[in-house]
């Protein structure tokens, strides 16, 4: 056991977070690089202990507080010939495959699955001889490589925005990383849109973190690809109010099933229509199964009574 | 949401082209960073638009420190966010007038390579490649320097640049096919430097809806080109940016972004029992480009789908799975299993598990639409989900596979897994293509099994299994079975036509079955004998409108073979409008060459039909169930007849006249075209295809021989009115008018201008020749063309005979020459059979001619006897090794069972020949007497011979047939075995003998061998044995560089063991200097020798083997590798 070496690296880890955040923050003239971490500190001991913890952590630093930024100085490293081997990326890829792979139930039958686990199981017997490490040595062992190689990452990473400090030509790089940023929005800022939403429609009671955790990804992808100079409040809001639109939708009495015997089409494109049709006739006016698939029916035949008199 | 769908599932459907602009940069911030700092650089006074303002900056820097300082720059920008959101789509080429490397960028990814195209002398040849994306730099690229790959960097220089430009715009059309949609991002029509004069040409020629333009927030209203263009619905705008519609529409399950499942399944992995292996990405891309690869994804289990999309995909797995395997459709129990199938997977499970170089492959042979395309696409599913053997596809398409990388698949294989690889190939081609295969992994030295299907053959053997005709009584009741739990009623009419056992019911069971289930519960159902009518029905609906408007098209409406829409839309009321006369001219270009199962690309199909019309053609393919277009995994669109049996229907009722089927096809030559893709393209594959059916080689020649004729004015006009010149096209001309006469002559009168034509066919392979050169390049291509320039010959020898007005020393002038062309072919292939068959054949008629003299005739009997006798009979296959043996007695028998006469003899010593003593050695041997009688137990005496030759080397020191023979018989006479017949021989020679082989083989060398490989390597090991090792090892890599030829697994035959003078091996030590991390091959250090041979561990059942071990005891074996360590039995 050697857990000063442990906490050492630890140290250095920390100290290394701390410092690109602060030559971030002077890069970006004052605007935040990172979201602040919330996540506690890992354990360095006993080994399996703090390896789970510290991966944790790790997980956490690369892929929620660094979500943004680390991605984007990744993009750099060629520029300034970092990370030839590309081993930084393997390390980083590594610590999102080993926190799914010991905090999740996975399912063998996936492909994507079985890859993490695989992957895992390699990246252990590298570093420990054995694909599932059981004694501190083992776990000792997987833990100090994953401190060594986060240490090189991070190290890397200040060199890259040192170098971005004194290139000629950085202000391009940090105007590209600004409007990055200001196009990240965490999902605090999201949830009180939300919240502001159920309170101007009366629905209050409705938990705000329940709905922005399940849209959050698709809401962030979407205002990604927005044009630039678009109002986060007005945009965020239609997004919010279309998920919920739908969220209220009552259950439709017919199947696509029954849209395709009435019909007597096959799967595909035109079942998703009149699906959607039948969407829209139930939204107005509430009927039975049966009467239902009749308007279905009747406007589809006007639709088409209507396409057939087109010049 | 409408309008997005649509262009959703034309996305889907493909091919997707997009067309970035310059203004992409702009999508992140709003400006250009990569401009803005050109333009700062350029001086704020700067009055150019967009990039223009590079031209300023190298006003007042140089082109190169200019070009320099913005690559530079680039290496800071990176690709928007928007645009990898762009690159996600798993595109099929990408066009930009960009002129920066980072768009390329954001396109490479772990499933997808890029390839920049800068200028338009580069022709890709897969230009809708999906995993090796193609990136077409109109104006070239700042990256590169010289002059034609850069971008203009003054207007003079854009002047020239946007003549490239337009070119390789031209393009576009063919890359996105009738089919495609063009996808245009960053563009803005005013400063980009792809004006819309320029662009709008392609534009227009494209079809409605075909392109569709993102990011569009205002138009001008005075611009007529895109009034023009937006009037004519050719150009669809949309307001938002493109990015967040591919975001939406994945949101919305419209569409896959990432990886399709086609590109990358399960991550490249294949599960065998010891595990998971990852392909890597370069070998996945390169195999897939001609066969899909049986991996995880393609075995996962099917996804649930309700009974409805159940019975739908029997419907279409029973429509597309005579083209392609639709691999959902096996993992659902899709597919009816006959009873040969059985037979079939136990033959090839056990050639898998016997770990040998097979010779031969398994063939599947049977008539059309017995089954075979589903057969071999079950064989290839159960194999590989046995998880025991990596198993690749090959479907039937006129590329053929690439057999280097299909080496090299197995072979990576076989390291990750001492695997053998079972290569299912449902080609459809002859036979000798799959043994070509096989031969060809066998010399490489692969433990890998060929499954292959063919036609109906005559042969038998344990490696050939015959799919019967009819179905067996307990076929049809478990037919019975299947359908019935597929949900299909079966009715007491469908159980009687069953019983009749027509396995044409597999077939046709398709047009039985309605469109949707729910039409099964209504009773409609067609019956069997009616389908044939109800076909043509459905053809005559579409070129007959008011016929169609009968009863018969409710029957057909009701019975699911059309729908209502369609019936609309081929009267003519649709407003696009369909010309019943293009429907009825696709119909016979597809069904033509569909009929003989081929699949005809769609660039070309258009073209015959001589529509522009884009549009109503992609029409016709999606409404019509009687053809179909599909994409293959490197992006070719090809369109095909449902099933080949109803295109023989269809071609057979609607044409009828062979004529009119040459007609078709000459139509189909004449609209190729030389621009694309100059060298090897889809389109030279699917003729040269194509003329193999119609052609000479084909099952209906005589059928079509009269056409041979047309069809070679089709492709002379092609050669010299349009200057399409391809050496492969041009051996299919010369062919064709070859067999022309040869036919004409047999059936009719001899053509008068016979000998006319066949010089015009010989100056058109020797053109060809040039066009190819010398060098290693083509080698196989220019046997076949001296082959065929040596048949040429061989006729214009006949028809000189047959001519009353030719002389005899006119043929035996031709023959000459034709001795030339065998040796010719020879040289480049010394294992190729059919030029020595065109000697035989050729001597034959000359030797039959009552006016040749009998020098002449001995001694074109001895050539071919050289050649015969040279041949490696044991690497042929089955029917040429029967046509060698024909060929022997028939050249024997001319010579007449009698001894040669000293008169004779003396005749021929007087006219300078040496074939007296060839015929007399021969004699003396008993091989004469083998060939006349076909005696197998006829004793040899070869010591006698090879004496009597040798005590005449002096007479016949320059005749290479006789050299050749005193070889041959001194090596059978010292070994008791021919040349390469053993393995593991083991050579009783002292140095003397040695020596005199040495000489020997220099003799032969000097009077022009054409077995130089061969005695080359016999060389080698006489150097090796006479203690010359720096130059027998220098030889031995001489030999193994020239090895490629060999096809066989003869290249890796350890034919003889170092021996010592009375004939025992001679045993070697050594410790083992280096073994490869798969420890599959090693380098053992030889002490006895003093230099290093390799080793395969597995041989010595040492797989771990270390460095500095000792080996142990071992021989050295040799073959056209070199020599190797070998363990003593």
């Amino acid at each position: 056991m050697q857990p000063a070496s442990v906490l050492s690296l630890w140290i250095g880890v920390r100290d290394l977070v701390d410092r690109l955040d602060g030559r971030c923050l002077a890069v970006l003239s004052g605007e935040p690089a990172f979201v602040p971490m919330a996540i506690k500190e890992p354990k360095t001991s006993p080994p399996e202990l703090a390896f789970y913890q510290t991966v944790s952590w790790l997980f956490a630093y690369y892929f929620e507080a660094g979500r943004l930024t680390l991605p984007f100085l990744m993009e750099l490293f060629p520029t300034y010939q970092i990370d030839h081997d590309g081993s930084h990326a393997v390390h980083r890829s590594i610590v999102r495959d080993l926190r799914t792979f010991m905090q999740h139930n996975l399912d063998l039958a996936s492909n994507a699955d079985l890859r993490t686990k695989s992957q895992c199981e390699s990246w252990f017997a590298a570093q420990c001889g054995t694909p599932s490490p059981e004694d501190d040595t083992e776990w000792l062992s997987a833990l100090l490589r994953v401190l060594y190689d986060s240490t090189a990452f991070l190290k890397d990473m200040d060199r890259c925005v040192a170098n971005i400090e004194g290139d000629r030509y950085g202000q391009i790089i940090t105007d590209q990383w600004h409007a990055r940023l200001l196009r990240h929005h965490p999902k605090h800022e999201f949830e009180t849109v939300v919240a502001q939403v159920m309170h101007d429609i009366g629905q209050s009671h409705h938990d705000p973190g329940q709905i922005t955790n399940r849209y959050y990804d698709r809401w962030s992808a979407e205002l990604r690809n927005w044009p630039p100079g678009y109002v986060f409040v007005t945009e965020a809001r239609k997004l919010v109010e279309h998920a919920l639109l739908h969220d209220q939708d009552p259950l439709l009495p017919i199947t696509t099933s029954d849209i395709m015997r009435t019909f007597a089409i096959r799967p595909g494109p035109m079942v998703g229509h009149l699906w959607r049709q039948a969407r829209a006739i139930y939204l107005a006016d509430p009927a039975s199964a049966d009467s239902l698939l009749e308007k279905l029916v009747e406007c589809e035949e006007a639709a088409s009574r209507g396409r057939a008199n087109m010049p | 949401m409408a309008d997005n769908e649509q262009f959703f599932r034309r996305l889907n459907q493909g091919p997707a082209i997009l067309f970035l602009g310059q203004e992409y940069l702009k999508s992140e911030t709003g400006a250009d960073p990569l401009l803005a700092q050109i333009q700062k650089r350029s001086g704020a006074s700067t009055h150019a638009q967009g990039y223009n303002a590079l031209w300023d900056s190298v006003a007042s820097n140089g082109a190169d420190a200019t070009l320099s300082w913005v690559s530079q720059l680039c290496q800071r920008v990176a690709p928007p966010d928007q645009l990898k959101a762009v690159a996600e789509f798993a595109w099929h080429a990408v066009f930009s007038s960009a002129v920066d490397p980072i768009w390329l960028s954001a396109f490479r990814n772990d499933w997808r390579d890029v390839a920049a195209v800068y200028d338009d002398e580069y022709f890709p040849k897969n230009p809708r490649d999906r995993r090796e994306l193609h990136c077409t730099y109109l104006f070239g690229s700042v990256t590169q320097s010289d002059l034609k790959l850069r971008p203009p960097l003054s207007n003079l220089e854009f002047a020239m640049r946007r003549m490239i430009a337009t070119n390789l715009l031209q393009r576009l059309p063919d890359v996105l096919t009738p089919l495609g949609t063009l996808v245009i991002d960053g563009y803005d029509w005013d400063s980009d430097w792809l004006n819309l004069p320029d662009f709008y040409p392609i534009l227009q020629s494209l079809g409605p809806g075909q392109v569709h333009c993102f990011g569009v927030s205002e138009v001008k209203a005075d611009d007529q080109f895109l009034a023009e263009l937006l009037g004519s619905g050719k150009v669809v705008l949309h307001r938002h940016t493109l990015s967040g519609a591919l975001t939406r529409g994945r949101h919305h399950g419209l569409i896959k972004l990432g990886a399709q499942e086609d590109l990358e399944r399960g991550e490249r992995r294949i599960t065998l029992r010891n595990g998971p292996i990852s392909v890597p990405k370069e070998l996945w891309n390169n195999v897939s480009r001609t066969a899909t690869i049986l991996d995880d994804a393609v075995l996962a289990p099917a996804s649930p789908i309700s009974d409805e999309a159940l019975y739908w995909e029997f419907r279409r797995f029973l429509f597309e799975s005579s083209s392609r395997p639709l691999w959902t459709g096996y993992s659902r129990g899709l597919a009816f299993q006959r009873e040969f199938e059985d037979q079939l997977q136990e033959v090839t499970l056990s050639r898998l598990a016997r770990l040998t170089t097979n010779a031969r492959p398994i063939i599947v042979h049977g008539q059309t639409g017995t089954g075979k395309t589903v057969a071999l696409g079950a064989l290839a599913h159960r194999t590989a989900a046995l998880g025991a053997f990596p198993t690749i596809f090959v479907g039937r398409k006129s590329q053929r596979p690439s057999q280097t990388d299909i080496d090299r698949f197995c072979q990576w294989f076989e390291d990750q897994s001492e695997t053998p690889t079972l290569i299912v190939w449902d080609g459809m081609v002859d036979a000798s293509e799959y043994y070509e295969l096989q031969g060809y992994l066998a010399s490489r030295g692969r433990n890998a099994v060929v499954v292959g299907s063919t036609y109906k053959l005559e042969d038998q053997g344990s490696n050939l299994i015959a799919v019967p005709d009819q179905l067996s009584s307990s076929e049809a009741e478990g037919l019975l079975v299947f359908l019935q739990s597929m949900h299909f009623e079966v009715t007491s009419r469908h159980r009687e036509m069953l019983m009749q056992r027509d396995p044409n019911y597999l077939v046709a069971l398709y047009r039985l079955l309605p469109p949707t289930r729910s039409g099964i519960t209504t009773g409609v159902v067609l019956e069997y004998e009616r389908l044939q009518d109800e076909l043509l029905g459905a053809v005559n609906a579409v070129l007959h409108p008011t016929f169609a408007m009968s009863g018969l098209a409710a029957a057909l409406l009701a019975a699911g073979i059309i729908d209502e829409q369609k019936i609309d839309e081929l009267h003519g009321q649709n407003p696009a409008g369909i010309n019943s006369l293009e429907v009825s001219d696709l119909i016979d270009v597809v069904t033509v060459p569909g009929r003989f199962g081929l699949s005809i690309p769609i660039e070309l199909l258009a073209r015959t039909c001589g529509t522009s019309d884009f549009a109503n053609l992609a029409q016709v393919l999606r409404g019509f169930d009687l053809v179909h277009a599909y994409e293959d995994t490197a992006g070719r669109i090809v369109v095909a007849p449902r099933h080949r049996l109803e295109a023989q229907l269809v071609v057979q009722a609607k044409l009828g006249d062979v004529q009119e089927e040459v007609g078709v096809v000459c139509r189909i030559i004449e609209a190729m075209r030389k621009s694309a893709w100059p060298d090897e393209n889809d389109e030279i594959d699917f003729v040269i295809d194509l003329l193999r059916e119609v052609g000479p080689r084909g099952d209906e020649r005589p059928r079509f021989a009269s056409g041979f004729r047309d069809l070679a004015s089709a492709l002379a006009n092609l050669r010299e009115t349009r200057n399409f010149k391809n050496p492969r096209l041009m051996l299919q001309e010369a062919h064709l008018l070859r067999e022309w006469v040869v036919t004409e002559t047999w059936f009719s009168d001899r053509p008068s201008d016979a000998q006319e034509v066949l010089e015009k066919a010989q100056a058109i392979l020797d053109e060809a020749l040039d066009m190819l050169g010398e060098g290693r390049g083509h080698r196989r291509l220019r046997t076949f063309i001296s082959t065929e320039i040596a048949s040429a010959l061989g006729a214009s020898t006949m028809d000189a005979l047959r001519n009353p007005s030719a002389t005899t020393d006119e043929a035996v002038e031709i023959f000459d020459r034709l001795l030339e062309s065998v040796r010719a072919a020879r040289t480049l292939d010394f294992s190729a059979y059919n030029p020595v068959d065109v000697l035989a054949w050729s001597t034959l008629a000359l030797a039959r001619s009552p006016s040749v003299d009998e020098s002449t005739r001995m001694d074109a009997i001895v050539d071919t006897f050289d050649a015969l006798n040279t041949v490696d009979e044991e690497l042929l296959e089955a029917h040429n090794a029967r046509t060698l043996s024909k060929r022997k007695y028939e050249v024997s028998v001319l010579l007449g069972d009698d001894d040669l006469s000293e008169a004779a003899f003396q005749n021929l010593i007087a006219k300078d020949s040496a074939a007296g003593y060839y015929i007399r050695a021969m004699e003396i041997s008993g091989d004469m007497r083998y060939f006349q009688h076909e005696m197998r137990d006829t004793e040899r005496i070869y010591d006698q011979a090879w004496e009597y030759l040798e005590s005449h080397r002096v007479e016949f020191a320059h005749d290479n047939r006789c050299l050749n023979l005193l070889f041959d018989y001194w090596w059978q006479h010292k070994t008791g075995h021919r040349l390469f017949e053993e393995d593991r021989l083991v050579l009783p020679f002292d140095h003397a003998d040695w020596q005199y082989a040495l000489g020997l083989i220099k003799q032969l060398r000097e009077s022009g061998s054409y077995r130089d490989l061969a005695l080359l390597l016999v060389e080698a090991i006489g150097l090796f044995h006479t203690t010359r090792l720096p130059q027998a090892m220098q030889l031995f890599r001489e030999v193994e560089r020239n090895s490629d030829v060999l096809r066989t697994r003869r290249r890796i035959q350890r034919i003889a063991l170092a021996s010592d003078a009375p004939g025992k091996p001679a045993l070697y030590h050594g410790n083992v200097r280096w073994v490869d991390p798969t420890g599959r091959r090693g380098g053992v250090y030889v002490d006895e020798l003093r230099l290093e041979v390799p080793f395969i561990p597995v041989d010595f059942r040492k797989p771990n083997i270390r460095r500095n071990e000792p080996l142990g005891e071992f021989h050295i074996a040799f073959s056209f590798l070199g020599p190797i360590a070998d363990l003593p039995v």
